[in-house]
């Protein structure tokens, strides 16, 4: 849908055409003009990041910057020495990132569909406790998780940081999932009642493989926030249980920052997420707009 | 959408303010089943802890002096809170990140939400692009932007080609905007992603009737579109002003609250507090400052987008 007829092909009154043509070329030029250095911003740094990750340790700090230089592996390499559980690290970030988004998908789309289909009494505390649970500083968890987890023996287990990642994920998520089952007919689930279905199976049976799209879009937003979560797995694990944001802040040396690790451990960090994104361009705009304007 | 139309002989009760048949009075309304595992979840991973912390805020606990153990000092966290000039210079260093984080970010949202919303051809892809520093880790940006900004690196590059001199990005009078910059680099998409939306639901035949009777492009977007938009906006200031005062990532990484304690936002106050001072009590009560703000800064920005 367009906002502006200024695309409109269709041939106007005489007098006015020649001007309104230049102005048409003007601002059309003026619109790829910002999405063109915007887009050059966007994209610019991160595409540095992964260049650098690539340049041994003097291309990397040269100025002006190359460009033209032969790769290197070593940053990576290096990555393998200063943590020597490297290789696990990245394990456990996937296992619970995976984990608590799966558990966070079942106990979402079950109170999504409570919360749209029924009317009860304390419907609207269940919203406004959402959107609270939402606004919660990870902060203010870290610290009773940090205390409770020592004192239970969870101290750098994968449990708690995945009883951490659906504590702050699970809002987002049932409020995304609300809008995907309202968007099935509930005329369908009492075609499937009216079949002899009980209520449970009319959700899992009818609602559940229309909202897969829906639960896609929800599954991968909830995955990358876990991916992303930096401050209660840095509180919470030491090292058997490490995850990957956290390790960003532990490549300092008393000679200053290793910018070729960093640099290394960004592009691991960034490149899942960007083919992530990519995998859901199409509903990246929807998922991240309604969101946020789902009222 | 009516669901009590679906409630027909189903057995479980769709609509729960609606009495059932006496028979079902004695069972669990439906809908219990659907809400409880999640409510369970919350109750024990984010309720119990925070009703724990807030036990905490009324103790004195340092777990540097595990000795002292746990003891019960009612509001004095509260108190110092209060007297505490890092508190007070902490609140200022939060608004004004806020502000400018949030002045720039609409700003470029809104320039490119008014162009992508043209639609011309090709620009679609621009859009992905345009997305991709929003799903980057936070913790990992700072330490990237950190890199960029060191005295050699490729900001100051840059500045020297447009012959300007280098900066001191980490410098105490500089640090803070260095961090707006890059949360402004990180944020502007959503805001961008969310008035693009909101410029959806304006019905092209508004736009076009106000230009057939001559308004110019410039009042057509003051009068017009920005009134429509309005929600959309609030919008984007609830959730980016709440998210800019929860978050410690990007400034952990960039300077730690540094220098000195020239970029310590009131969230990185109550990290500092707790662990690095272990002081668990001051941070908890601390950190209950914070939600109580978070809250009342949403109802605020909601009054304002109902219009009495």
């Amino acid at each position: 849908m367009t906002t502006q007829a200024s695309r409109d092909p269709a041939p106007r009154p005489a007098p006015a055409l020649a001007g309104a043509r230049a102005a048409r070329w003007l601002t059309n030029g003026l619109v790829y003009g910002i999405l063109v250095v915007f887009s050059l911003a966007a994209v610019g740094p991160i595409a540095w990041t992964i260049v650098s990750s690539f340049q041994n340790r003097i291309d990397i700090i040269s100025t002006p910057p190359v460009l033209v230089f032969k790769p290197t592996l070593e940053n990576y390499r290096e990555l393998f020495t200063t943590f020597p559980d490297f290789g696990h690290d990245v394990i456990n970030t996937v296992i619970t990132s995976a984990i608590s988004t799966s558990v966070v998908m079942v106990l979402a789309v079950l109170a999504a569909y409570g919360v749209t289909r029924f009317r009860f009494w304390w419907r609207n505390s269940f919203l406004i406790g959402i959107l609270v649970q939402r606004m919660i500083p990870e902060v203010s968890l870290a610290i009773p998780f940090f205390i409770m987890a020592r004192t239970l023996g969870l101290y750098d287990s994968l449990v708690v940081v995945i009883l951490a990642m659906v504590a702050v994920n699970s809002p987002f998520a049932v409020w995304l999932l609300m809008g995907f089952v309202e968007k099935v007919p509930a005329q369908l689930e009492e075609s499937a009642l009216v079949d002899g279905c009980n209520r449970f199976q009319a959700f899992a049976r009818v609602t559940v493989p229309l909202m897969l799209p829906g639960l896609a879009v929800a599954f991968i937003f909830c995955f990358i926030f876990s991916w992303n979560l930096f401050l209660l797995p840095l509180v919470l694990t030491s090292d058997k249980a490490a995850t990957l944001a956290p390790l960003v802040t532990k490549l300092s040396t008393e000679f200053g920052v290793e910018w070729g690790p960093v640099t290394a451990l960004a592009t691991i960090l960034f490149v899942p997420l960007l083919l992530l994104g990519a995998s859901i361009q199409r509903y990246l705009v929807t998922g991240l707009a309604l969101g946020a304007v789902k009222e | 959408m009516t669901p009590a139309a679906v409630d027909q002989g189903s057995g479980g009760r769709f609509d729960g303010t609606t009495p059932g048949p006496t028979a079902y009075r004695w069972r669990v309304a439906s809908y219990v089943w659907y809400l409880l595992p999640f409510s369970i979840a919350v109750l024990l991973i984010v309720v119990a802890p925070l009703g724990y912390a807030l036990y905490l805020s009324l103790s004195r606990y340092n777990l540097a002096e595990p000795y002292l153990g746990i003891r019960f000092v009612g509001l004095t966290n509260y108190l110092r809170a209060i007297t505490d000039p890092y508190v007070l210079s902490s609140i200022r260093i939060s608004f004004v990140y806020v502000f400018f984080s949030l002045v720039g970010e609409i700003f470029i949202g809104l320039v490119l939400a008014l162009a992508a919303s043209r639609e011309l051809p090709g620009t679609k892809g621009f859009r992905v692009l345009l997305l991709a520093p929003l799903l980057l880790t936070p913790a990992a940006v700072g330490m990237v932007w950190k890199f960029f900004y060191s005295y050699t690196g490729l900001v100051n590059f840059a500045l020297g080609r447009l012959g300007l001199h280098p900066v001191q990005w980490f410098s105490v009078q500089n640090a803070l905007t260095s961090i707006i910059i890059v949360s402004i680099w990180q944020n502007y998409p959503f805001s961008f992603l969310v008035i693009l939306a909101g410029l959806q639901t304006i019905p092209a035949t508004v736009v076009e009737a106000a230009q057939i009777d001559g308004a110019a492009p410039f009042k057509v977007f003051a009068q017009i579109t920005l009134p429509l938009i309005r929600s959309f906006i609030i919008i984007i200031l609830v959730i980016r002003t709440i998210n800019i005062l929860r978050y410690v990532d990007l400034i952990f990484t960039l300077t730690a609250g540094g220098p000195g304690r020239a970029t310590e936002t009131f969230s990185f106050l109550i990290y500092t507090n707790a662990f690095t001072f272990f002081d668990m009590g001051y941070g908890s009560a601390l950190s209950f400052v914070l939600v109580v703000v978070s809250i009342g800064i949403m109802w605020f920005y909601l009054r304002l987008m109902v219009p009495e």
